[in-house]
């Protein structure tokens, strides 16, 4: 399967949210990052069918998705950024009402409700209301809807937000699990989220795509470009001024800053090996959130 | 796949608090209105005793009895001057049923006096026995009250009921960011909205079923429904022109139908309206204006102008919901339905148009809705 964003834009009143991205995607996962604001949920939503470009269009194997309408949806999984649920629904009833949307044959969804809120770890959840659930619990839950109809295309947007550290795992084994045959867009803050399960990064940045690349190509493009700087506490304020300063370490009056900088800064720096943190550091100047 | 759809999104609507506390604090009030004025049960025996006693078909005897009757009340009313009238229960009970009586000679004999020109207004009983007709008379306050039922407990507490079971249909999806899961799975745009019309249009029904059954079941007890069975024409306080040949309990069930056609015309508007709002109260507050529109050009007593005709003409469905249109109006195109289950009820004067308007209600709310969540886009 083939799926093209052929420059698609899209504004709210005057603001243009995403602006002429174009993009081909083949199965895989795809890690889809940039900072607030930048557009990710806009191209999502667009990508689940839930909002129209301004321009451009989308196909699926040379079809625009809007002549397939009924046909593209059944291909697709889509986790919302911000999901309500019915809070007086159970787990079980839920899945149950995205499986009749989703089309699915009675007796099938039955045995895939069971299994994906098992895969999800909620299955002893199941006959209690989601207006009872954590919010991890929700995300989960949010996770095992998508994959109902076993996607072709399954769009996470920010689904590890709110999940626990073993969680998070577990969804990144998951989803390396299942990307064999399927296209997984997911969109996170958190850069160990895709870094060793993503076929690409797409960086985007004030609504334009700005690289797409395998991630080894963006960290070797990186190589020479981080150092680790340790200078008195007290001169941090002028490395800020001159250079993209990410982790900083105090130690007493010392301090040891991660920064991004072309050539070997004056001072006592050591080169250090690119992660792919540094790419959010390297391209938006500002530091991606941690786990842990 | 759909069954489990529609059954899900009944689910949704049964699961809202309100509308449960809404019929019962509706069902309260009628209740407590029905018991203040409910007669005590000798009142309620001597009325009954009156008209097995004296009801029925009119004879010669009969008239006989109804004409001593009058002389005897004159006499009462004579005798008692400026004074207050004071008789005898029993003696009301049995007035009562000669009024009856009058009354439906009355209504009976000018139609086919019209075509006997020659016949003296004194002779209405060999006028009627030459048309074949008879004049009969029961009791008629017990099926009255229950054929006018959605008058008995208020049309708006009815329409109450169907605008806030449904204003949240789609206004809380959007609310609650439901709408994206809705709108990208394969039918949450096609046989969704289907579904959701579906359930909203069988709690529409429920509704008249609800209080159908509220005010059957207290005049059941406390009256008994004797008098189902007879033909509606019988009931001449309100029918006696009728042409409408069907039982008491067919006008009653045809009235309950189209009472429930009225609701889910005025369900499905809601429903429309709540596709474009995310605030709940905001299709609930315009339904209920629009449903309420009529009443204010009359109350304001606005000039006619094609805009108060316009007014009058497309929001009917205070008229839909009561029902009592189909006196003697329904249509062929309603009878069509009817006439083929060979009840032999027959249709007379026909107002097209309200059949027509309803039929349109229904189906506008309906495609609109359908199309406009076709092309929804979530913001
Ligand atoms: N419904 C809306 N109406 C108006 N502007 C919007 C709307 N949704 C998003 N925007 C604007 O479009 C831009 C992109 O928003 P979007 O939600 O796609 O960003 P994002 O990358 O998902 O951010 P985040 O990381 O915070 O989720 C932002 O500037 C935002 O203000
Ligand atoms: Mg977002």
């Amino acid at each position: 399967m083939k799926l093209v964003i052929d420059h698609v834009s899209r504004s709210y009143k005057r603001h243009l949210a995403i602006d002429d991205v174009s993009c081909e995607l083949t199965p895989g996962i795809y890690g889809l990052i940039g900072p607030n604001g930048a557009g990710k949920t806009t191209l999502m939503r667009m990508l689940a069918d839930v909002l129209r470009p301004s321009s451009g269009q989308i196909t699926v194997n040379g079809t625009s998705t809007a002549v397939l309408g009924e046909r593209y949806r059944d291909l697709l999984g889509y986790l919302p950024q911000e999901v309500g649920f019915y809070s007086y629904f159970t787990g079980e009833r839920f899945m149950r009402y995205i499986a009749s949307l989703k089309g699915l044959p009675g007796r099938e969804s039955e045995a895939r409700i069971t299994a994906l809120l098992r895969l999800v770890q909620l299955e002893d959840q199941r006959h209690r209301k989601i207006g009872h659930y954590s919010g991890g619990m929700k995300r989960r839950l949010g996770i095992a809807q998508a994959l109902l109809n076993d996607p072709k295309l399954l769009i996470l947007d920010e689904p590890t937000a709110g999940l626990d550290p073993k969680e998070r795992i577990r969804l990144r084994n998951l989803l390396s699990d299942i990307s064999g045959e399927r296209i997984v867009i997911l969109s996170t803050h958190i850069i160990t989220d895709i870094e060793f399960i993503a076929k690409e990064v797409l960086i985007l940045k004030d609504g334009r795509l700005v690289r797409q690349d395998p991630p080894e190509q963006i960290l070797h493009e990186l190589e020479g470009k981080v150092w680790s700087v340790q200078i008195p506490a007290h001169r941090l304020h002028e490395l800020e001024k001159q250079y993209m300063v990410g982790n900083i370490q105090r130690r007493g009056d010392e301090a040891l800053a991660r920064i991004i900088a072309d050539r070997r800064p004056e001072g006592e720096a050591t080169a250090l090996e690119p992660r792919l943190e540094d790419i959010y550091l390297y391209y938006f100047g500002d530091q991606p959130e941690r786990d842990e | 796949m759909m069954n489990q759809l529609i059954q899900l999104e009944l689910y949704k609507i049964f699961s809202q608090k309100v509308i449960y506390i809404a019929a019962a604090v509706f069902a309260a009030l009628y209740i407590s209105q029905f018991y203040s004025s409910l007669p005590s049960a000798e009142q309620r025996a001597l009325d009954k005793a009156a008209y097995t006693t004296y009801g029925g078909v009119l004879t010669e005897d009969k008239l006989a009895w109804v004409e001593a009757q009058y002389e005897a009340y004159e006499q009462a009313r004579l005798a008692a001057g400026d004074q207050r009238l004071h008789l005898e229960e029993s003696f009301r009970a049995e007035h009562r049923v000669a009024m009856d009586f009058k009354s439906a000679l009355q209504g009976r004999a000018t139609k086919p006096l019209d075509e006997h020109p020659s016949s003296e207004s004194g002779n209405r009983i060999v006028v009627i026995a030459s048309t074949g007709e008879q004049v009969v008379v029961i009791q008629q306050e017990v099926w009255l009250r229950i054929l006018i039922f959605i008058q008995e407990v208020g049309y708006f507490f009815v329409a109450a009921l169907v605008i806030l079971g449904l204003a949240g249909s789609y206004s809380r999806e959007t609310s609650a960011g439901m709408d994206q899961l809705l709108y990208s799975s394969r039918h949450g745009r096609g046989k969704g909205t289907v579904a959701k019309l579906l359930a909203g249009a069988a709690y529409c029904a429920t509704i008249p079923l609800f209080f159908g059954g509220l005010v059957v079941s207290l005049y059941g007890v406390h009256y008994g429904l004797h008098g189902w069975d007879a033909p509606l024409i019988h009931y001449t306080r309100l029918f006696g022109q009728t042409t409408f040949t069907g039982t008491a309990l067919h006008y009653y069930g045809l009235q309950v139908l189209l009472s429930a056609i009225g609701c889910i015309a005025l369900g499905w508007l809601t429903m429309l309206l709540s596709a474009w709002s995310r605030n709940v109260l905001v299709p609930a507050m315009i339904a209920g204006l629009l449903f309420i529109l009529p009443v204010i050009v009359l109350f304001l007593s606005l000039p006619e102008s094609p805009v108060t005709w316009g007014v009058m003409l497309l929001f009917r469905y205070m008229e839909f919901i009561q029902a009592n249109y189909i006196e003697g109006q329904i249509p062929e195109l309603f009878f069509l339905l009817w006439g083929s289950l060979d009840r032999g009820i027959s249709a007379g004067r026909a107002d097209p148009m309200i059949m027509y308007q309803l039929l349109l209600s229904l189906m506008i709310p309906a495609i609109l809705l359908y199309w406009s969540i076709r092309r929804k886009q979530v913001r």
